[in-house]
């Protein structure tokens, strides 16, 4: 069975990690203030540095406070903080000699948390702005004389310039290199998570093929029943054929255990709902899209939920979180951006994505949904055919048409299977 | 007419015993009907050699594995 939502998600475990090196690195930035600030000449600025390190200790109580609240962490959010990072680093570095003073080199640690965790182009953002600041650095700031590398003589020294160098080839391996790394491991989680999925259906396949056989094996003796009984009244002289009262009583019953024996497939092949707990629609929608955006952190996904919706609780199947997923692979592959909007009643839940890609042909349309067709060069169209019947199967429709304005609008209807008191 | 047979109907369901008993003493053969394993043997004891006898059973009829 696949877990419905991950207890923890990862932006926020990141954001909680990242909270936590600030402490460490702050508190030895107060150690490092407190040892040295007597050996520092007079006309340093001692008491502001130390406000400001108070300060963010401060911003860096409210962010541990935000891993605690509800609202999934974007990935825009967490670039945010890391921007943060690098603002509040440049303006304690600016007070405090520039790029002479040793703990520029810290700025690697933004880039490389931004590496490990960002897409490519918010973690090379964050390397380019660390650079920036840097190289402004290098140039604008206060003065600290003992900070700086001896046989200064007024310009640039060749240390600094060295260690300003060395950041930027750091920076730039970091920002290749562990991004690369951080997707394989990315691409292999999605790995994983699909081979899941596909154990799930497999196994999900032979029980419903199993219950098919035996619901054949035993459909075929009232069949026959019924069979024998229509030609038996068949056989009788033509204008006088008939059924006799008891055998039509017969005949009624044979229909119905026809009726029980398929009632029963039917029963089998869906999950039994005591197995599952409801969750509240929102919540259940916010942890979905947050999962995604871990496996695909290059799209830009919106999610917009409509605030007037009831805060009523379902249960989902398991299944229909892999074919929610599956569409919204769909819609990546598609275009960078997507927005997911969604909005229900106590009854019914629409979900609708958009893309902003090249939207469905007329003769695609027509295949849409079947498998063996793809719109993706190297895709087997399965995902999208099985995504139609999962959702089929819990009473829902898909529907794909082109958005006015470009791009592909998938639109979910999916019945909410209440909880039963 | 044809040769008139005898047959044994063994399977666990009564209304397709009792369908298929009557379609086929309509066509003047004769007809013993069992429910289970058990049943089907003594019944089948007291067929002569010269009758022919075709079974129809399930996997499920009593006594049967």
């Amino acid at each position: 069975m696949i877990q419905a939502m991950p207890a923890l998600s990862a932006a926020r475990n990141n954001l909680r990690q990242l909270t936590t090196i600030r402490y460490i690195a702050l508190g030895s930035l107060g150690l490092a203030l407190t040892a040295l600030g007597p050996a520092l000449p007079r006309g340093s600025k001692l008491l502001l540095l130390a406000a400001m390190l108070g300060v963010f200790t401060v911003l860096n109580a409210l962010a541990r406070g935000r891993t605690r609240r509800p609202p999934p962490i974007s990935e825009a959010e967490f670039f945010g903080h890391l921007l943060l990072d690098i603002a509040g680093l440049s303006c304690l570095l600016y007070f405090s000699g520039g790029a002479t003073n040793p703990l520029i080199s810290y700025y690697l640690v933004p880039v490389s948390i931004a590496a490990a965790t960002l897409g490519r182009k918010l973690s090379w953002a964050v390397a380019a702005l660390a650079f920036a600041c840097y190289s402004l650095l290098l140039v604008f700031y206060q003065p600290i004389p003992a900070l700086v590398p001896t046989a200064h003589h007024g310009g640039l020294n060749l240390h600094v310039l060295g260690m300003w160098a060395n950041f930027a080839v750091s920076a730039a391996l970091i920002g290749y290199f562990l991004f690369s790394m951080a997707e394989t491991l990315r691409h292999q989680q999605h790995q994983i998570a699909q081979q899941r999925e596909e154990q799930l259906r497999d196994e999900q396949l032979l029980s419903v093929a199993t219950l098919a056989a035996g619901a054949a094996h035993e459909l075929g003796t009232p069949l026959n029943t019924m069979k024998l009984l229509v030609e038996d009244a068949l056989a009788g002289p033509a204008g006088h054929r008939a059924l006799a009262e008891g055998d039509l009583a017969v005949l009624d019953r044979q229909l119905d255990r026809c009726r029980e024996t398929l009632k029963k497939l039917v029963r089998a092949a869906s999950v039994p709902e005591h197995a599952q707990t409801a969750q509240p629609v929102r919540q259940y929608l916010l942890a979905l899209l947050d999962a995604w955006r871990v496996i695909r952190p290059q799209t830009l996904a919106t999610l917009k939920l409509d605030p007037n919706c009831p805060d009523s609780a379902a249960i989902f199947h398991p299944a229909i979180e892999s074919a929610l997923h599956n569409l919204l692979d769909n819609a990546a592959d598609a275009s960078p951006r997507i927005t997911v909007e969604a909005d229900w009643t106590q009854a019914i839940l629409t979900i609708r994505i958009r893309d902003f890609g090249p939207g469905i042909g007329p003769e695609q349309r027509q295949h849409l949904g079947q498998p063996g067709r793809s719109e993706k060069p190297h895709g087997l169209g399965l995902g999208l055919f099985l995504s139609h019947s999962t959702i089929g199967r819990h009473g829902g429709a898909v529907e794909l048409r082109n958005a006015e304005g470009g791009g592909t609008l998938t639109r979910i209807t999916l019945p909410l299977t209440t909880p039963r008191p | 007419m044809t040769q008139r047979l005898r047959y044994l109907i063994v399977d666990d369901d009564p209304a397709f015993c009792t369908a298929l008993a009557r379609s086929l003493e309509r066509l003047q053969h004769e007809v013993a009907i069992a429910h289970d394993a058990d049943a089907a043997l003594a019944r089948a004891r007291g067929f002569t050699r010269s009758g022919q006898s075709w079974t129809s059973s399930s996997p499920r009829v009593p006594g049967c594995t």
